[in-house]
């Protein structure tokens, strides 16, 4: 083997795998035998480990200003009693209408979950020629979806999960190792996202309940529609997660699916008295 | 507003796993002891990732908001700081995909910039004013992110490539580019 053999720009292609660790043994000898001689590629790759030493020992930054303010407000869910409420002033014709385009909106959501969880079975299905069907049971509860994300084990560590804003990806990802991540958390008492759900559906369906007759007879009406649409778009995820409870799309849809409900009910739980 | 509030210039202290488990259960003070551990540390990959700070503090706010809603799912099988960490790079991911619809956020520069402003030059002031924050802030956004993630966060290529879907040939290519491009608007 020649070692000094190798030019700068042959050193220049290789110089990334070499950062990386990623050269055979013997392209790395070769690399370092260059390294040995050249003055140009040794300031190279000094800095270059430089660049790469300063930047993991980076501070942690501070926003202009408190932050938990508006994370306070925006994490608030209000339920008024109707009671307290003041009288809006609003006109009842305009309230109406905006009630109206929520509810259509949320329907919209509804039924485009249902639409596209139809057109992913059939595709499934024919892809698999309809033969395979997980036997796993759907989630216990009524209303509610649980991420089925297994708990990983040694060989699947280097796996992170493939929907970036999945809920589940934070924790189907246990090996990713961030250095902001060197604190030591135990494990912390487990509250299932179903009983968060059930909570605040039960919550906010019964003081729909309890003051439906206070509403607008249209309004409720209205509301009941897409609650009833939104129940056919959970039933039918849930019962598509049934067959394939390992589906993060699913998952996806439930979730949406609850969330629309949960911010139906909080916005008719909110609706002003009928004056 | 009835909400508790936990007097920023006393604590000090990272929080622990009864403040996580108390958070997960609805507890907003335990959550805003949460929040001020680790504020810093989620608005400094914001801020890096997005090279904007008004926009960080969206995101950051964004994330807490999230961790908020899904802190239930926290199973404790990593540590929270990971767990939370995750969530931020998500939360920024999943924005800059959004942002398709206003490109004027997101690093609307073209990402096949070859040399980068002298670092000095920008208006970029984060902490302590460091070179190389203000020479990361001026890397096309492909290439900044990256180096965000692999250098500065220590994610492993395989991890970049599934979070912005790209492989991990190419996530290894954006980082080097990255470095050599840092290096000569740090040398400049």
């Amino acid at each position: 083997m020649t070692m000094h053999a190798m030019d700068c720009t042959t050193f220049d292609d290789r110089l990334a795998d070499y950062l990386e660790g990623d050269l055979t043994p013997a392209d790395r000898r070769q690399v370092e035998g260059h390294l040995a001689t050249c003055v140009r590629c040794t300031a190279l790759v000094r800095d270059l480990e430089h660049i790469r030493a300063g930047a993991a020992e980076l501070p942690e930054l501070t926003p202009s200003a408190d932050l938990w303010d508006g994370i306070v407000r925006r994490i608030e869910t209000p339920v008024v009693p109707f009671a307290a409420r003041p009288a809006p002033n609003v006109p009842a014709r305009r309230r109406f209408e905006r009630l109206r385009n929520a509810a259509i909106a949320a329907a919209l959501v509804a039924v485009t979950a249902g639409v596209t969880y139809t057109l992913t079975v059939a595709r499934d299905t024919a892809r698999s020629g309809g033969s395979q069907i997980a036997a796993t049971q759907a989630p216990a509860s009524s209303d509610t979806a649980v991420p089925t994300t297994p708990s990983p084990d040694a060989a699947q560590r280097d796996t992170i999960s493939p929907s970036p804003e999945s809920v589940t990806a934070p924790e189907s990802s246990p090996s990713i190792t961030p250095r902001a991540g060197q604190a030591r958390t135990q494990a912390v008492r487990n509250v299932p996202a179903s009983v968060t759900y059930s909570r605040e559906i039960d919550r906010l369906r019964a003081i729909f309940l309890q003051t439906r007759s206070q509403l607008d007879p249209r309004t409720a009406a209205i509301i009941e529609t897409n609650l009833k649409v939104i129940d056919d778009a959970i039933a039918q995820s849930k019962a598509a997660l049934a067959q394939d409870p390992a589906s993060r799309f699913l998952t996806d849809q439930l979730n949406s699916a609850l969330d629309k409900k949960l911010e139906l009910l909080r916005t008719a739980a909110l609706l002003p008295n009928r004056t | 507003m009835t909400v508790a509030t936990v007097d920023n210039q006393s604590f000090t202290g990272r929080p622990d796993a009864d403040d996580v488990a108390l958070a997960a259960t609805g507890d907003r003070v335990a959550f805003e002891r949460v929040y001020r551990a680790h504020v810093n540390r989620v608005f400094a990959v914001c801020a890096r990732m997005v090279a904007d700070r008004a926009l960080a503090e969206e995101l950051t706010q964004d994330v807490f908001v999230r961790a908020w809603s899904k802190l239930s799912l926290y199973r404790g099988e990593s540590a929270f700081t990971t767990w939370l960490h995750r969530l931020a790079v998500n939360v920024v991911l999943n924005a800059r995909k959004s942002e398709g619809r206003n490109r004027t956020r997101f690093g609307s520069e073209p990402d096949e910039v070859d040399t980068l402003p002298h670092a000095r030059a920008s208006s970029w002031t984060p902490g302590l004013s460091l070179d190389l924050d203000v020479a990361i802030a001026g890397l096309p956004p492909g290439a900044r992110q990256v180096f965000v993630l692999h250098d500065v966060e220590g994610y492993k290529h395989e991890e970049i490539a599934e979070m912005l879907g790209i492989t991990s040939g190419g996530s290894k290519a954006q980082l080097h580019r990255a470095r050599l491009l840092l290096r000569e608007a740090l040398n400049r």
